[in-house]
C-alpha cells in the first residue's frame, strides 16, 4: 500500500489534486472565446496542462522506480512553528519577544544547537535588527510593546 | 558614439557614494554568500530583496545585481579550499580548482580564479553595453505573438535544465503559471482562485512566495548537523599567490574562449553560469594536446570554466533588460524587483529609463572590479568564515525573513504567506519537483496571458496567427523539439532506473 508514497508518483498525484482543486475552484469564471477572453479561459487551460502532467508523472512513476517520500515533521514543525509565533506575536508584543521565541522555536528542529549560542543570538540579533531597521532604514517597529 | 557616451551616463551615476556603498555591500554580501555552501544566489536575492525597498530603484538594482555576480565569486573560493562548490556554477571549478590548492598553490590558484572571473566579466559586460541595444531595437517590431512564443520557450528551455527530471521542471513552471493568476483579472476585474481574501487582489506578493519557496524550504532542508572539514587554512601571503609567467600563458586562450562560449550561453533563456562551466570545461579538455593533466590542477581546467560563468552572469541580463523576458528564474526575481520600483523592463526601458539601464551597467564592472580587489586580501577572512557553523546561520535567516515580509506591507497577512510556501517548497523539494522554475512561471505567467490575449484580440480569435508570423512560428518549432525531447529522455530515464532495479 505504500507504493503511492515513492516521489515520482507522489508527485503527480499532488500535482492532480491542485489541478482538480483549482478547476473546482474557478468553476464559476466566464471562459469567453479566444477572441474576447474571458477571465477563466487562461486560468482553464493551465490547469488542464497541470493535470496532464499529474498523469503523465504518475506514469512516469510506476514505470520507474522511486525512493520513498522523506519528511521531517519535527524539522517542518520547528521552523513553520516559529514563523507562526513570530506573526502571533510581533503586533502584540513586539519585536525583541517575537524575535527571542522564533529563534527558540528554531532550534526544536536542529538537535546541534548550543544554549550558550542559542542565547547569544537571542541577544545579538534583536540588537542588530533594531540599528538595521530602526535606526537605519526607519521603520516603525516597536522592540517591546503590550497589546493583547 | 552614442553607446559610449550612455556608458559614461552611467558611470557618472554608478560612482555615485550612495551607489558605491550599495553595490560593495551587494557585492560582500554576494561573496559570502558564495563562499558559504547551501545558500544560493536565489535564496539570498530573495531574503535581501526587502531591504532595498526603500531605496532608490537605480541602487536596490545595483545592489541586487552585485550580489548575483558577486556569488560566483565566492563560490569559487569554497570549490578552490574546500571541494565543496559554493554554488552550483562552482562545481567545475573543483575539478582542477582543488588538486591545484592540495599541490600547494593555493594561493596562486585563487588568484587566477579572481583573474579569469573579472576577465570573463569584462568581455561579458563589453557585449552587454553593444548588444543589449541592438536587441531591444529588433524587438520593438516584435508583435504579441512572437513575445508570447518567446515566454514559452524561455519556460521550456529552463525547465529543461533544472535539477531533476525535465518533465517535473516543467509541470512545476505550470505550477507557478497557475499561482501568477491569482488575484483580479486585469480586464474584467473579476477575482480568481483569491479564496474571498481581499489582500490577494493583487496576487500573490513575490517577495514573501520567494522568501517561502527558496528561503524557508531551504531552512527546512538544511538544518541539523553538518560537518565539514577546513583542513589547515595556511596563512597565504602575496607572493606565494602570484601565477607564473606560464601559469598566464597557458591561461589567457581558456580565459578568452570561456569567455565567449560563457557570452552565448548567458544569453539564452535557460541557460546560464552552470550549463557555461561546464561547457567550457569540456571544450578545454577536448582541444587540449594534453587533455590527462585535466584534473590534477590545471591551469586551462580553472581558467576557462571560471571565466565563463562570470561572463554568463553579465549576458543573462541581456534578455532581461532588451526583451523584458527573463532567462532563468534569479532574472525573474531582478525582474521583480523592477517591477516592484514601478519600472517594467523591456525594449522601452531602454529607451526611456537611460539613466538606470546603463547605471547598472556601468555598476556591473565597478562590481567586478572591487571583488577583483577585495578577493585577494580577503581570502584569510573568507577562509575564517567557512568554519562558522550552519546551524547558527539558520535561525537568524528565518528571522530575517519574518522580518523581512512584515517589513514589506506591514501585514501579517505577508507573514502567513510566507509560511504556507515554506511548507509548499519543502513539500515539493521532497518529491524532487524543482521550485527555481515555479517562480520563473509565476513571474513570466501573466505577462504570457497579457500577450495571449492582445494576441488573440488582435488576429479576432484566430489560433494561427502564431503560425502566420516567421519569428513566432520558428520559436515555438523550436519549443516544440525541445519538450518531445523531454518527454522522450523522461519515458527513457523511467525505464532506466526500473531496469537497474530489477
Amino acid at each position: 500500500m505504500r507504493w503511492f508514497l515513492k516521489t515520482d508518483i507522489l508527485a503527480g498525484l499532488l500535482l492532480i489534486v491542485i489541478s482538480t482543486l483549482a478547476a473546482f475552484e474557478i468553476r464559476d469564471l466566464p471562459l469567453g472565446t479566444f477572441r474576447q477572453m474571458g477571465p477563466g479561459m487562461f486560468p482553464a487551460i493551465i490547469t488542464g496542462i497541470l493535470g496532464v502532467f499529474g498523469l503523465g508523472q504518475v506514469v512516469i512513476g510506476c514505470l520507474g522506480h522511486s525512493r520513498l517520500v522523506h519528511f521531517s515533521l519535527r524539522k517542518v514543525a520547528a521552523v513553520l512553528g516559529s514563523i507562526a509565533l513570530f506573526a502571533l506575536t510581533i503586533t502584540r508584543f513586539g519585536f525583541v519577544p517575537a524575535v527571542s521565541i522564533t529563534l527558540l522555536t528554531v532550534s526544536f528542529g536542529d538537535t546541534t544547537m548550543g544554549a550558550r549560542k542559542l542565547l547569544l543570538l537571542c541577544i545579538v540579533l534583536p540588537a542588530l535588527i533594531y540599528g538595521l531597521f530602526f535606526l537605519g532604514l526607519g521603520l516603525q517597529i516597536k522592540p517591546f510593546t503590550w497589546r493583547l | 558614439m552614442e553607446l559610449l557616451q550612455n556608458f559614461a551616463i552611467g558611470l557618472d551615476i554608478a560612482l555615485e557614494p550612495v551607489n558605491l556603498f550599495y553595490c560593495f555591500v551587494g557585492v560582500m554580501v554576494g561573496m559570502l554568500v558564495g563562499v558559504i555552501p547551501g545558500i544560493g544566489p536565489l535564496t539570498a536575492i530573495s531574503i535581501l530583496f526587502p531591504f532595498t525597498f526603500y531605496l532608490d530603484p537605480t541602487t536596490a538594482l545595483i545592489m541586487l545585481a552585485g550580489i548575483w555576480y558577486g556569488t560566483t565569486y565566492g563560490g569559487s573560493v569554497a570549490s578552490v579550499l574546500l571541494n565543496v562548490p559554493g554554488t552550483a556554477s562552482n562545481a567545475v571549478t573543483c575539478l582542477d580548482g582543488y588538486p591545484m590548492a592540495q599541490s600547494g598553490r593555493q594561493g596562486v590558484a585563487l588568484m587566477l580564479v579572481a583573474l579569469s572571473s573579472f576577465s570573463g566579466g569584462t568581455i561579458g559586460i563589453l557585449l552587454l553595453i553593444f548588444f543589449a541595444p541592438v536587441i531591444a531595437d529588433a524587438a520593438l517590431s516584435f508583435a504579441p505573438a512572437d513575445y508570447f512564443a518567446l515566454m514559452l520557450l524561455g519556460l521550456v528551455a529552463a525547465s529543461s535544465i533544472s535539477e531533476g527530471s525535465a518533465f517535473k521542471g516543467l509541470a512545476a513552471v505550470t505550477l507557478g503559471i497557475l499561482l501568477g493568476t491569482v488575484g483580479l483579472d486585469i480586464y474584467t476585474g473579476t477575482p480568481r482562485l483569491m479564496f474571498e481574501r481581499p489582500e490577494l487582489s493583487e496576487g500573490i506578493g513575490l517577495i514573501p512566495l520567494a522568501m517561502g519557496i527558496f528561503g524557508v524550504s531551504e531552512v527546512i532542508s538544511s538544518m541539523g548537523p553538518s560537518s565539514r572539514n577546513l583542513g589547515n587554512p595556511k596563512r597565504m601571503s602575496l607572493r606565494s599567490m602570484l601565477p607564473t609567467r606560464k601559469d598566464l600563458s597557458l591561461a589567457w586562450l581558456p580565459i578568452l574562449r570561456g569567455s565567449s562560449i560563457g557570452s552565448f550561453f548567458g544569453t539564452l533563456p535557460g541557460t546560464g553560469p552552470i550549463v557555461s562551466a561546464f561547457m567550457a570545461y569540456a571544450v578545454e579538455k577536448r582541444l587540449s594536446p594534453t587533455p590527462e593533466r585535466f584534473g590534477k590542477g590545471a591551469v586551462e581546467g580553472l581558467t576557462a570554466p571560471e571565466a565563463s560563468n562570470n561572463a554568463a552572469d553579465m549576458t543573462s541580463f541581456i534578455p532581461t533588460l532588451a526583451l523584458g523576458i527573463p532567462g532563468s528564474p534569479t532574472m525573474a526575481l531582478m525582474m521583480g524587483a523592477l517591477i516592484i520600483h514601478g519600472i517594467t523592463p523591456g525594449p522601452e526601458m531602454m529607451t526611456k529609463e537611460v539613466d538606470l539601464v546603463w547605471a547598472l551597467i556601468a555598476s556591473f564592472w565597478v562590481g567586478n572590479l572591487m571583488l577583483l580587489v577585495l578577493n585577494i586580501p580577503l581570502v584569510g577572512v573568507w577562509v575564517k568564515i567557512l568554519t562558522i557553523p550552519t546551524n547558527l546561520l539558520f535561525p537568524a535567516i528565518i528571522v530575517f525573513i519574518c522580518i523581512g515580509s512584515y517589513m514589506v506591507s506591514s501585514s501579517i497577512f505577508d507573514i502567513w504567506v510566507v509560511l504556507i510556501f515554506g511548507l509548499a517548497g519543502y513539500g515539493l523539494r521532497q518529491l524532487g519537483i524543482p521550485v527555481a522554475p515555479m517562480l520563473l512561471g509565476f513571474v513570466l505567467g501573466p505577462m504570457m496571458e497579457e500577450q495571449f490575449r492582445r494576441a488573440m484580440l488582435l488576429s479576432r480569435g484566430r489560433l494561427e496567427v502564431f503560425a502566420d508570423r516567421p519569428i513566432s512560428l520558428s520559436i515555438l518549432l523550436l519549443t516544440a523539439g525541445i519538450l518531445m525531447w523531454i518527454a522522450y529522455s523522461g519515458f527513457r530515464r523511467a525505464r532506466k532506473t526500473r531496469a537497474s532495479m530489477t
